[in-house]
């Protein structure tokens, strides 16, 4: 039995400001070489959910919070950014929004050199993550000349070069083509298949099918239903307004 | 974006702090100087672009927004003698001269820091920062707000052609307001971001 990467006990969190909970008494658990897949409706919890599993919530994003969250056995809220970091990466949606250095190599290194890494040891780490993202050859570009997919690459590079055991992605493929989106999967599937955890909050089910070894369905804060693949064709997807895989869409329909 | 930072030129392999040091004398040696010295300032800074290898024309032009900051206090100068605060309600020869040579000290004040940043990692602005004793969070601030003017142009920007795209063509407030709320999200996600890199900025 593998050990749990991430535990969360009957997690609760308002936003400040808000009257509804974005999540509401969520237990779940992650366990290495995973590769979990959450969907849901816009506004049905899923960034949260991810903000909770690395502490940002509610150590930056402030609300009301109440449950226990676990990272590989210790009490996220007794631990601070820098040791979260080191066991737990997270990708955002937008890559333009966290990139802000003036070369890939520098952006990547950023979270090693935070970590008190030499300065040496983190070049050679980012030179390694970008390699292995297939953007060599821009390694001393400035980011805000690539393009979106090769943006989202460098925020995965990010993740890679801190070479923790649990990546976190909100909507890694959102405004990325399919063939860049077919890479970035493709990426992640490597480090699961290395024992890593991988969790992304996703509205392609057809990636998820192909890709995730479970699915956790959300709606309005809750876990709707937790499962494999077959979580996708089992109707839900389509009362939530969700679009299930488009192959077994049209099986359904037939 | 200029892609200078693919440039090795003398500028961009000077170390971070004396590239510091040196703006900060470049620049109290510029405020103190009598105006008539504007000009010798002004080409000693086109001669650091040039070090540089960063076409100072080209990033004038990707940052229009900039030379609003020179622009608009020089053509106030054209209006008034030098030394007096009487409105001459006309143009002056006196008034010509002096506005010019304070564009051309403003243009200077204003585009050196710009080649600071273009040529220095935020990274190396906040160590050289940090190694003039200024704390930590104020000097990664700084070094982040040197690399987001950029950003805030290129947003404004496109607000403004989407704004024109709906036929709004001189509302302040429709581009002020979408750019705000731009630079909030930008600054929220981006602090997100790196505390899940594990930023501290309280750390030694």
């Amino acid at each position: 039995m593998q050990k749990k990467a991430i535990r969360l006990h009957n997690i609760s969190f308002t936003y400040v400001g808000r009257q509804q909970k974005a999540l509401e008494g969520i237990s779940l658990s992650f366990r290495g070489g995973e590769f979990v897949g959450i969907i849901g409706p816009v506004g049905s919890g899923k960034t949260t959910l991810l903000c909770c599993c690395n502490g940002l919530a509610p150590k930056e994003i402030r609300g009301k919070f109440s449950g226990k969250a676990e990272l590989f056995g210790k009490d996220i809220a007794k631990m601070g950014f820098p040791e979260i970091s080191r066991a737990c990466s997270m990708v955002f949606q937008d890559p333009n929004d966290q990139i802000f250095n003036l070369t890939v190599e520098e952006e990547v290194a950023f979270g090693l050199l935070n970590r008190g890494v030499p300065r040496e040891q983190a070049l050679a780490a980012a030179r390694k993550a970008v390699e292995r993202v297939g953007l060599l050859e821009r390694l001393h570009d400035d980011p805000s000349d690539l393009s979106s997919g090769q943006k989202q690459k460098v925020a995965i590079a990010c993740a890679l070069a801190s070479d923790s055991k649990a990546i976190l992605l909100d909507e890694p493929v959102s405004s990325l083509d399919w063939r860049s989106s077919q890479e970035v999967y493709a990426l992640l599937d490597a480090l699961v298949h290395e024992g890593k955890t991988v969790i992304a909050t996703e509205q392609d089910t057809c990636l998820l099918s192909k890709h995730a070894t479970r699915i956790i369905v959300m709606d309005e804060g809750r876990v709707k239903k937790d499962g494999g693949v077959e979580v996708l064709t089992s109707g839900l997807i389509e009362k939530l307004g969700l679009r299930p895989p488009a192959g077994m869409a049209c099986l359904n329909t037939r | 974006m200029l892609g200078c930072v693919k440039k090795k030129s003398p500028v961009h392999l000077l170390d971070a702090r004396a590239k510091l040091a040196l703006l900060a004398i470049f620049m109290l040696a510029q405020i103190f100087a009598p105006l008539a010295y504007a000009p010798l300032f002004f080409a000693a800074t086109l001669g650091f672009f040039a070090v540089s290898r960063i076409d100072f024309f080209e990033v004038v032009k990707s940052r229009k927004a900039l030379l609003l900051l020179p622009l608009l206090p020089s053509l106030l100068r054209v209006l008034f003698e030098k030394g007096s605060v009487e409105f001459a309600g006309m143009l002056l020869p006196a008034g010509i001269v002096n506005g010019s040579l304070n564009f051309i000290f403003l243009c200077s004040l204003v585009y050196t820091p710009v080649l600071f940043a273009l040529t220095t990692a935020p990274s190396q602005i906040s160590s050289a920062l940090r190694f003039y004793r200024m704390p930590r969070r104020w000097a990664f601030i700084f070094s982040v707000a040197f690399v987001s003017v950029h950003y805030i142009q290129r947003k404004a920007e496109r607000t403004i052609a989407a704004q024109r795209a709906r036929g709004c063509k001189r509302n302040a407030f429709a581009i002020m307001l979408p750019v705000l709320h731009a630079c909030f999200r930008r600054a929220r996600t981006l602090s997100y971001s790196m505390a899940s890199r594990g930023f501290d900025p309280d750390s030694p």
